[in-house]
């Protein structure tokens, strides 16, 4: 890592590359350090991971009951694959026009965006955790007495837990992805929007200071991610 | 099976080759790829075309549509497009990075009247302004235009909330409510002013730098990319003379040269003919002037300006990208 | 006469054109440790699942305890051979599951699931998680939960086979001090013949499919079955009689699926 950021300062030194091009990690240092003291970095990196989190939450927390739901009931299941298979491929940014529409120019927008972009991915994955939960669990939990409602939360929800939590793992990165599209229209801040902007100035170190910033972003919340799952699942150790 | 795909995809790369080869044999002369859209400062390059005054210049043109000044720029500094008709911003912004790809040669109109802050019932005057909410695409003209009508009232971002709207979407934020004041430029100027109960608070002619400098927040200057220009100086010339035909045209027959744009802008063609009345068309003889004179000091100062409003880092020295030898 | 617990009357069930058990009737009197012997695939596990409710005969009823099983039901508690604990919960957890699920308190089921944790002889093992026992304390903790919830029935398929020989052995006593402390009503399926005669009250050899109760012997070794008794002129008795049987049922079976 540090020897590819070694030969990507040296070319730049060198005039290989124009800097508009492609501007050297120094200056890109910089900018982050000017734009980190004045404190509009934090800012943005704030706004955007608010948006994520809005929308992630707000997808899962409908995806997981009702995936669970869908999962265990082959009658549901079918009365729904026709919604669910026409909402699956639509992009999130298809859904930016009617969410203006709908939500203005305010944030509720934004995390609607995110949303639609996770939330179809987000049940189809609760949806395969639920059905790979083993059968035989089910049988047990039915012969010690568990009603259709309580195996649901008794044996389905936690046994299909470990499998939601890698999927979702999935999902939050596509938050991110969802998050940024939702920036480039529309906002005042975030990292989609200093992107933006760093574009339409040719500040290509900002536009590049963006997309390091989301990558730690991810990293660091995939990292939290990984805390909590332990800690949920410390059975499986 | 294998042997069958070969010989296809070789028939293929032939019939590819042969037939780009006459292209490059017919088009007599040159070709240029010109970077447009629907904006009143690409009305000249496009009459060019559409009244034949290129092809009498033995130049086909290639018309490549931009959503946005910076993708536009972005392709001439790439080589995508070799001239192009661009807001000033962009190019400042690029200039203040150094970049040396392409050189402004000529100037082809000054606009005040398409491009200004439009309001809703609620907004009357500039004065009512306070508390609402602005909408307008950030990192524009408009957006300069926005900042420094503020800055003229004395109000700041405290008291106005300025929102990032798009400008395809300017209009049906207008109309749903959701801003109180639009900052557009045409063709979304002309929607929105005929929205009932929209009213026009001020256009470019209220910017403070039109009245002692003539420029607008986001004055038009026609660029080249350095390289196509140093293979083909003659093309360029040659260019330049059917270009400001065209603007010739725009002055003297505004009503036939209209007819011919509503099919680049889909506008009325009342709405037409008042977007070509609205900018003075300036021709080749005034190019020496403008090229030198207190229009490029005026772009020195909106330089200044954009650096004050934080949205570049330095101002560029405007002069060192004129290059007037092709006028 | 002893009322039956379990009352198998005119049983089949067909899987599509496939006929896995034809015709079974049989009682199992209350207190009865019942084996079931015989090849693989002539309906032992089907007859069981039937019992507990998993699945609906084709033709004919079950009776457990006065009542027809309709569905599943908690009177009759099954053991699996792949254990089948809960792995996100605790030992102690796992045996209070189905009182938990009949609405006792936390303070009552821990209790209770305390008392049948130290009869199977895991105490001290009550916080640990499935994944950190082997499989002969899994078995135990899997039992254990079947008799916390108090059944009428314990049904085992096989519940000993995927444990090595020693193990097996000492799950084996366990069972049959449980039996006689709870005297509680078992049907037990297995392969092996020493098993059935070391377990049971009762063996029933079954045949290949169409599945059939072709032998009923009374197991009447005494108990405690010690080795003494294993090495025994009855025990050998009783098992080479099996063996022929269980002998006949597998070649026939197999000339079945050659044909």
């Amino acid at each position: 890592m540090l020897a590819f950021l070694a030969i990507w300062e040296a070319a730049c030194a060198a005039g290989l590359v124009d800097p508009i091009f492609l501007p050297p990690p120094s200056a890109v240092l910089q900018k982050g350090m000017a734009m980190g003291g004045d404190g509009s970095l934090l800012g943005h990196v704030l706004a955007s991971a608010r948006r994520v989190m809005m929308g992630f939450l707000a997808a899962t927390a409908v995806a997981i009951p009702l995936g669970i739901v869908l999962g265990t009931s082959r009658y549901a299941r079918a009365a729904f694959d026709p919604l669910l298979s026409f909402l699956r491929p639509l992009p999130s940014m298809s859904w930016i026009p009617l969410s203006l529409l709908w939500f203005g120019i305010t944030e509720t927008q934004k995390y609607s965006i995110v949303f639609m972009g996770t939330f179809a991915p987000a049940l189809v994955y609760v949806i395969e955790a639920t059905r790979n939960v083993d059968p035989l669990l089910i049988r047990a939990a039915q012969n010690l007495g568990a009603s259709r409602w309580q195996v649901m939360r008794e044996v389905i929800l936690p046994g299909s837990l470990p499998q939601i939590l890698s999927g979702m793992k999935v999902i939050l990165g596509l938050a991110w992805t969802c998050v940024i599209s939702a920036e480039l229209v529309a906002a005042r801040e975030g990292l989609g929007f200093l992107i933006m902007n760093g574009k339409e100035f040719f500040q290509t170190e900002v536009v590049v200071l963006g997309m390091v910033l989301i990558s730690i972003t991810v990293l660091v919340t995939d990292f939290v991610f990984r805390l909590i799952e332990n800690r949920i699942l410390r059975w499986q150790q | 099976m294998n042997q069958n795909r070969r010989e296809f995809l070789m028939v293929c790369a032939a019939a590819g080759v042969t037939a780009t080869l006459p292209m490059t044999v017919w088009a007599s002369g040159q070709t240029v790829r010109y970077g447009g859209s629907a904006w009143l400062g690409h009305y000249p390059a496009y009459l060019a075309m559409s009244a034949g005054y290129l092809a009498n210049e033995g130049i086909d043109q290639s018309w490549e549509s931009f959503g946005t000044s910076s993708a536009r720029m972005s392709a001439v500094m790439s080589g995508g497009v070799d001239i192009a008709c661009t807001g000033i911003v962009s190019a400042l912004a690029l200039m203040a990075r150094g970049a040396r790809q392409f050189s402004i040669i000529a100037v082809p109109e000054t606009f005040g009247r398409v491009e200004g802050l439009i309001g809703r019932e609620n907004v009357r005057s500039l004065e009512d302004i306070k508390g609402k909410k602005v909408g307008v695409t950030f990192a524009s003209s408009a957006h300069l235009l926005v900042l420094d009508i503020l800055n003229q009232a004395g109000l700041t971002e405290k008291d106005v909330t300025v929102l990032n709207v798009p400008a395809p979407e300017l209009p049906a934020a207008m109309q749903s409510g959701q801003i109180d004041v639009a900052a557009a430029w045409t063709p979304q100027f002309d929607h929105i002013l005929r929205q009932p109960g929209a009213k026009l608070l001020a256009d470019d002619t209220a910017f403070s730098l039109y009245n002692s400098h003539n420029v607008t927040p986001g004055p038009d200057v026609l660029i080249v990319r350095r390289e196509f220009a140093a293979k083909n100086p003659d093309t360029v010339k040659a260019y330049l003379k059917a270009y400001f035909t065209a603007s010739q045209f725009l002055r003297d027959a505004p009503e036939e040269a209209a007819s011919q744009l509503v099919k680049l802008t889909n506008l009325s063609i009342e709405d037409q003919l008042a977007a070509v009345k609205g900018a003075d068309w300036y021709d080749e003889s005034q190019q020496a002037h403008l090229m030198n004179g207190p229009f490029i000091d005026g772009l020195q100062q909106l330089a200044h300006m954009l650096v004050q409003y934080k949205q570049i880092d330095k101002a560029p020295v405007v002069k060192d990208w004129v290059d007037a030898s092709f006028v | 006469m002893n009322a039956s617990m379990i009352s198998i009357q005119g049983v089949s069930k067909q899987f599509g054109t496939f006929q896995a058990l034809q015709h079974v009737d049989l009682e199992v009197a209350q207190g009865a440790f019942v084996v079931l012997l015989g090849a693989s695939g002539c309906g032992k596990s089907t007859l069981l699942n039937l019992i507990t409710g998993f699945d609906r005969p084709t033709a004919g009823r079950i009776i457990v305890n006065s009542r027809e099983v309709t569905g599943v039901d908690p009177h009759c508690g099954m053991v699996f051979q792949q254990y089948a604990l809960f792995p996100w919960m605790t030992v102690l957890e796992n045996v209070g599951f189905g009182l938990k699920v009949k609405g006792m308190s936390r303070g009552q089921r821990n209790e209770i699931a305390q008392r049948f944790i130290e009869m199977v002889g895991l105490k001290g093992f009550e916080d640990k998680f499935p994944n950190a026992l082997s499989g002969g304390m899994k078995q135990r903790v899997s039992i254990a939960r079947v008799l916390a919830n108090d059944p009428d029935v314990i049904l085992l398929d096989e519940p000993f086979a995927a444990l090595d020989a020693m193990t097996r052995q000492v799950l084996q006593d366990e069972l049959l001090r449980i039996y006689e402390q709870s005297r509680k009503t078992i049907v037990f399926i297995t392969h092996s013949i020493d098993e059935a005669l070391l377990l049971s009250t009762r063996m029933l050899i079954m045949s290949a499919r169409p599945g059939r109760i072709v032998t009923d012997i009374r197991n009447d070794l005494p108990m405690p079955r010690n080795a003494e008794v294993q090495l025994s002129a009855r025990y050998n008795e009783l098992k080479s009689q099996i063996w022929e049987t269980v002998q006949s049922e597998v070649m026939r079976s197999l000339e079945a699926t050659s044909r």
